[in-house]
C-alpha cells in the first residue's frame, strides 16, 4: 500500500527524464516540499465505498470524494493501490476487478476490466516503469499495461495470489502470498518481461513491498499467526521484514514488522501479532546501523491499517481504522512521538501520494 | 357467512384445538407482555406465502432480508439482534450454535397453523425453560388434528414452482397421522435497477437459484382425554446459489450453499388433574451445510455439521385458585464439526432451570420467573471457552382496569442474555474465547384494549407499548491491531413504542379486516464517547416503520392489500449521508376465491407483490425483487 512513498518520487524523477526531452539530463532533481496528498480509501468489503480524497499538508483539511465528484459515480469496491505515473493516476479496484486511469482531476480516462472470461482476476498492486504500469492480480500473473494507449501488452505468470510489487535494478519483485500458504517472491526481468526466479522467503509474503535508498527491496511476510493455540511455539513464524538484495536476489531477515514505509535509509515499522498482542510496537529501523528506535506509542491507535512517509518532507502518517467509522489519518508523527493532527478520511485509508 | 366468523373459531377442527386457539387469543389480549399471533385463517386471508412475510406484519420486529426467493431471512426483536430471538417449531427450539441465528426462510408457511411472537417474558408459565431464555420467541406451530388434506400448487415469477401435499387423517380414534411434503424451485433471476451516482445499473441478479425439499411426518396419540403424545420427523434439503451483494462493475457470483436438516422430536403432555400438568419433549437434530465458492485461482468447500440433543420437561401446579407455579428443566448438547482449518470441534452442554409463579387476583395478574443457566464448554482439540453460570429474572404484571371492558395495563421487566456462538468464540482469526454473554434488558409498559360489537364493526383491538432497554456487552467484531476480533464492547440503548391496531366488521355481503402496526425505535450506540459513531442510530434500525393490511371478503372474490413500510436507516455503525439508506414501501395485493364442492374446497389465489416495482434494499446492495406475481391453486378435501 504505502510502500511506494519514496518510490513515487523515484518514478516522478524517471518520468521527468523520460517525458521532458528538452531538459538537460544532468540537471539535479529539485525536491519541492509537498503541499497536498492524494488519499486512497479502500472502503468496506462489499460496500462499494472506495474513495479518493485530497489532504492539505498545511491546513490538514481533507476533501470529499474527488472521484465521485469528477465522475458522478462511486469508484467501486475495495480500492487497493494507487500510483502516479506521468501525469496520470492508476488505481486498482480489487472488488470491482478493474484498473482505472485518472487525470489530475480524478476524471476517468480509461477503465480496464480485469477479467478472464466471466471470472474476475482482481488486480492488487502496481509499479510504473519505463512507460508501463505493471499490475499483480489473483490470476497469478503480472499484467503489463502500456501507458501510451492503456492497452494490456502482456502477462507473465509469477505464482499464486501475488500481492505487493516493487521495481528495482531492472527487475520486478512480486510477493506471492499463495492465499497465506506461499513463501516466494517472484523476480521478473522488466525488459524481457520474463520470470527469472523465485526467492524463498518466510511464509505468507503479503502486501508490503518497498524499495529503500540502498536499492534493495524490503517485504513483509505475515507468517503463520504466531501464538495461535493450535501451533507449537517451535513452529511460530512471526510477521517479519525481509531484505531482498537486488544484486544477488537473496532474502535475509531484518526485523519483526507488519506494515512498513521507508525514507532516508530507514524503515518505519508497525508491528503486532494477532495472538500475541503484547508484541505490538511502532519503531524506526535504521538500515545502516541496524538499530531500532521507538517511533510512537502504538497503543494509542485502534487498528492501524498502514504507514506512509512524505518523501518530500520526511513526515510520517499512520492510518488508524476504528470500529464502524472512517479511518483517521494520524500525522505527522512528531519527534517526541506525539501525533500533530488527526483527521477523518474515508473507510480504510491505505495510501497517500504526496505532491 | 364470513362476517360472523370470529377470530376464535376455525373450520374443521376438533374441540381440543379450539380450546388451544381460544386460549392463545385470550393470551394475546390479556398477556402481560406483547404477544402477536397469526392463525392459519388469518394467514390465508392475508394471502401470506412465507413465514417471513407474516413476521414483517408484526410490531417491534425487523426482518433482515437478503432478497430473492432463497435469501437468508432473520428476525430481530426491538433491535436486540437476531441472536436474541428463539424460534420454536412445534414447541421445541430450533438452534444453531454456530451462528446463533435461525434462517426463517427455511420454514414453509403451507402447513403452519399459527405463528406467534412473544416479546419479553411470556406470562404463560407452562412452557419450556428455553422459552424463558430468550428476549423474543417466535413460535411456529403446525399442529392440527384436522382430517382435512390438501394439495396445493404455487407458481410465479422467477421460475417459481412450488407443489405441496398435506395429508391428515385419524388412523384410529386415538391416533392422528399427518404427512407433509413440498418442493420449491426457482431460478431466482430478476432484473434490478440501482444507481451508482448518476450512473444507472440495470442488471440481473444471477446465481440465485434454489431447489429445496421439505417433508414432515407427524403422529399424535391421544391415549386418554388428558394425555397427548406427538412424534415428528422433519426433513429439509436445499441447494441454492448466493447472489452476494451487488458489486460495482463486477457481477460475478459463484457462492453456493447446500443445507440439510433432519430432526425428530417427541412431545408428551399430561393434564394429571386440574391442579397438575406435565409436559416433556425431546429432540435429536442433525444439520449439515456446505458452502462453496470459486474464484480465479481457488475453490472453497467448507462443510459444517451440527448435532444436537435436547430434552425439556415442565411441571405445573396450582396450589390455590389464585396461585400457579411451574418448574421447567431443559438440557441440551450441541456439537460442531467443520472441515475448515483450525476447527477445534467444540461442544456445549446447556442446563436451563426455570422456576416461575403466577398470581391472579380478580383483575390483577402478576408473574415472576427466575432462570438458572449453566453452560459447559468443551472442545476436542484445544482449550474451550470458560463454563458459565447465570441467573436471569423476569417479572410482569397486568391489570384489567374496568370490570366490563377488556382494557388492560401491563408492565414487565426481563433480564436475559445470549451466550457467545461457536463462531464468536472460535472462528478462525476472529473468534475470542474470552467473550462474556451478551446481555439484554427489556422494560415494557403498555396497554391493550379490545371490544366486540355488532354491526359494521364487530371487533377492535388496540395495543400500545413503550419500552426501554438495550444491550450491554454486545458482541461485535472490531479491528484491533491489524486484525478483527470479537469483543464484548458494544453497548446499545433502546427506546421505542409499538402500536398495533386490528379491527373487523361487515357491511352487507362484504366483510372487512384491517390491521396496522407502527414502530418507533430509537436504538443508539452508547459504546464509547470517543468514537465517531457515539449515539448514532444502530445500523439497519429504522426510527419509524410499520405495516398495514386490509382484506375485503365478498362471496365472489376476496381482496387483500398489504403494506410494509420502513423509514430511512443507516447501513453502518456511523451515521453519515453516505451510509444512509432511503426508506421504502412494499405494496402487495392478493385476490382469491374459494369454491365449495360439498366437503371439498378449491381455492384460487393470485398475488401481485411489490407493486411499486422499486428494487428497494433491506440490506445494502441486496436489491429486492421488483413487481412480481404468484398464482396458487389449492384443493382441500
Amino acid at each position: 500500500m504505502k510502500k511506494y512513498a519514496i518510490y513515487a518520487l523515484a518514478l516522478a524523477a524517471i518520468t521527468f527524464a523520460a517525458c521532458s526531452e528538452d531538459d538537460d539530463d544532468n540537471s539535479p532533481v529539485v525536491i519541492t516540499p509537498s503541499t497536498s496528498a492524494v488519499v486512497l480509501n479502500t472502503g468496506n468489503w462489499g460496500g462499494n465505498d472506495a474513495s479518493i480524497m485530497r489532504y492539505d499538508i498545511s491546513t490538514h483539511a481533507i476533501t470529499a470524494d474527488l472521484y465521485a465528484a469528477a465522475n458522478n459515480e462511486g469508484l467501486g469496491d475495495l480500492a487497493q493501490d494507487i500510483i502516479k505515473y506521468g501525469s496520470k493516476y492508476y488505481v486498482t479496484v480489487t472488488g470491482s476487478s478493474k484498473l482505472v486511469v485518472l487525470d489530475k482531476n480524478m476524471k476517468v480516462i480509461k477503465t480496464i476490466p480485469f477479467m478472464k472470461g466471466e471470472t474476475p482476476t482482481q488486480p492488487r498492486y502496481m509499479a510504473g516503469v519505463n512507460g508501463n504500469v505493471y499490475v499483480t492480480a489473483y490470476d497469478g500473473c503480472i499484467t503489463r499495461i502500456d501507458t501510451t494507449n492503456y492497452s494490456i501488452t502482456g502477462t507473465v505468470e509469477v505464482g499464486a495470489y501475488p500481492e505487493g510489487l516493487s521495481y528495482a535494478n531492472g527487475k520486478l519483485y512480486a510477493n506471492c502470498s499463495g492465499y497465506g500458504a506461499g513463501n516466494t517472491v517472484a523476480v521478473v526481468d522488466e525488459k524481457t518481461f520474463t520470470k527469472k526466479k523465485d526467492i524463498t522467503v518466510l511464509l505468507n509474503p503479503y502486501t508490503e513491498s518497498v524499495v529503500a535508498d540502498d536499492g534493495n527491496v524490503y517485504i513483509v511476510s505475515n507468517g503463520n499467526y504466531a501464538g495461535s493455540p493450535k501451533l507449537d511455539p517451535a513452529d511460530y513464524v512471526y510477521a517479519t521484514v525481509q531484505r531482498i538484495d537486488t544484486k544477488t536476489d537473496e532474502a535475509t531477515e531484518v526485523c519483526r514488522g507488519t506494515f512498513i514505509a521507508t525514507y532516508n535509509n530507514k524503515l518505519y515499522v508497525l508491528y503486532s501479532e494477532y495472538y500475541l498482542p503484547d508484541t505490538k510496537k511502532a519503531f524506526v529501523y535504521d538500515l545502516a546501523t541496524k538499530t531500532e528506535t521507538p517511533l510512537t506509542d502504538i497503543s494509542q491507535f485502534s487498528s492501524p491499517v498502514g504507514i506512509n512517509v512524505d518523501p518530500t518532507r520526511g513526515d510520517i502518517y499512520i492510518f488508524d481504522s476504528a470500529w464502524g467509522s472512517p479511518a483517521t489519518i494520524c500525522g505527522p508523527v512528531k519527534a517526541d512521538g506525539t501525533i500533530a493532527n488527526k483527521v477523518a478520511a474515508g473507510f480504510a485509508t491505505v495510501k497517500m501520494i504526496f505532491e | 357467512m364470513c362476517c360472523h366468523t370470529s377470530l376464535l373459531s376455525a373450520q374443521n377442527i376438533t374441540i381440543d384445538t379450539v380450546e388451544v386457539n381460544a386460549r392463545r387469543l385470550r393470551d394475546a389480549e390479556r398477556a402481560a407482555t406483547p404477544i402477536q399471533t397469526f392463525e392459519r385463517e388469518e394467514l390465508e386471508r392475508m394471502g401470506i406465502n412465507a413465514v417471513s412475510d407474516a413476521v414483517k406484519h408484526m410490531s417491534g420486529v425487523q426482518v433482515k432480508d437478503y432478497g430473492g426467493i432463497g435469501g437468508l431471512k432473520t428476525i430481530s426483536v426491538r433491535s436486540l439482534g437476531a441472536q436474541h430471538t428463539a424460534v420454536m417449531y412445534d414447541g421445541v427450539a430450533v438452534s444453531d450454535c454456530q451462528t446463533g441465528q435461525v434462517d426463517i426462510s427455511r420454514y414453509a408457511i403451507d402447513n403452519v397453523e399459527s405463528l406467534s411472537l412473544t416479546i419479553g417474558q411470556s406470562d404463560n408459565i407452562f412452557q419450556s425453560a428455553k422459552q424463558t431464555a430468550s428476549a423474543g420467541v417466535l413460535n411456529i406451530s403446525t399442529q392440527n388434528l384436522s382430517t382435512e388434506s390438501m394439495a396445493r400448487f404455487r407458481t410465479g415469477s422467477y421460475g417459481l414452482v412450488n407443489p405441496t401435499l398435506l395429508f391428515r387423517s385419524f388412523i384410529s380414534p386415538k391416533l392422528h397421522f399427518s404427512a407433509y411434503a413440498d418442493y420449491q424451485r426457482a431460478d431466482g433471476v430478476y432484473r434490478f435497477h440501482m444507481m451508482n451516482g448518476s450512473k444507472s445499473i440495470d442488471e440481473k441478479r444471477n446465481n440465485s437459484d434454489i431447489n429445496a425439499w421439505r417433508g414432515e411426518l407427524n403422529l399424535t396419540w391421544l391415549p386418554t382425554a388428558n394425555q397427548t403424545l406427538n412424534v415428528k420427523a422433519y426433513l429439509f434439503d436445499s441447494d441454492r446459489g448466493l447472489p452476494g451483494s451487488v458489486v460495482y462493475d463486477n457481477p460475478y457470483a459463484a457462492e453456493r450453499s447446500h443445507d440439510r436438516n433432519y430432526f425428530g422430536q417427541l412431545n408428551y403432555e399430561n393434564h394429571l388433574s386440574d391442579r397438575w400438568k406435565l409436559r416433556a419433549s425431546a429432540k435429536y437434530n442433525w444439520t449439515w451445510s456446505q458452502y462453496t465458492d470459486k474464484d480465479i485461482a481457488r475453490e472453497v468447500d467448507d462443510r459444517f455439521r451440527q448435532t444436537e440433543l435436547y430434552a425439556s420437561a415442565v411441571l405445573w401446579h396450582q396450589p390455590t385458585d389464585r396461585w400457579e407455579v411451574s418448574l421447567a428443566q431443559d438440557m441440551g448438547y450441541n456439537y460442531l464439526h467443520a472441515n475448515t482449518p483450525q476447527c477445534i470441534f467444540p461442544s456445549r452442554y446447556t442446563l436451563l432451570t426455570a422456576l416461575a409463579s403466577r398470581y391472579t387476583a380478580g383483575r390483577f395478574t402478576a408473574t415472576a420467573s427466575l432462570l438458572n443457566t449453566v453452560i459447559i464448554e468443551e472442545a476436542k482439540e484445544d482449550k474451550p471457552a470458560d463454563d458459565r453460570h447465570r441467573l436471569s429474572p423476569a417479572v410482569s404484571v397486568s391489570m384489567r382496569l374496568l370490570n366490563h371492558t377488556n382494557w388492560r395495563l401491563r408492565a414487565s421487566y426481563k433480564d436475559i442474555f445470549r451466550n457467545p456462538t461457536f463462531n464468536d468464540l472460535y472462528y478462525l482469526m476472529l473468534g475470542n474465547r474470552n467473550l462474556q454473554p451478551e446481555k439484554t434488558q427489556q422494560w415494557n409498559l403498555g396497554t391493550v384494549w379490545s371490544e366486540s360489537f355488532s354491526g359494521w364493526l364487530t371487533y377492535v383491538n388496540i395495543s400500545a407499548d413503550a419500552y426501554y432497554g438495550g444491550v450491554t456487552d454486545k458482541i461485535v467484531a472490531i479491528p484491533k491491531m491489524f486484525f478483527w476480533t470479537m469483543f464484548n464492547i458494544g453497548k446499545v440503548e433502546t427506546k421505542g413504542v409499538d402500536i398495533t391496531l386490528s379491527a373487523q366488521g361487515g357491511v352487507q355481503k362484504v366483510c372487512w379486516y384491517a390491521s396496522a402496526t407502527y414502530n418507533y425505535m430509537d436504538a443508539h450506540d452508547v459504546t464509547d464517547r470517543s468514537l465517531a459513531s457515539w449515539h448514532d442510530q444502530l445500523p439497519y434500525t429504522p426510527l419509524h416503520s410499520g405495516s398495514a393490511s386490509i382484506t375485503l371478503e365478498h362471496p365472489i372474490v376476496c381482496l387483500t392489500y398489504n403494506l410494509i413500510w420502513t423509514g430511512q436507516r443507516y447501513n453502518m455503525q456511523i451515521n453519515l449521508p453516505t451510509t444512509r439508506m432511503k426508506g421504502y414501501a412494499d405494496h402487495s395485493v392478493s385476490l382469491y376465491r374459494t369454491f365449495n364442492f360439498g366437503k371439498s374446497r378449491l381455492r384460487l389465489q393470485g398475488d401481485i407483490r411489490n407493486i411499486g416495482n422499486k428494487n428497494y434494499e433491506v440490506v445494502r446492495f441486496y436489491p429486492m425483487p421488483g413487481r412480481n406475481y404468484q398464482f396458487t391453486i389449492q384443493y382441500s378435501f
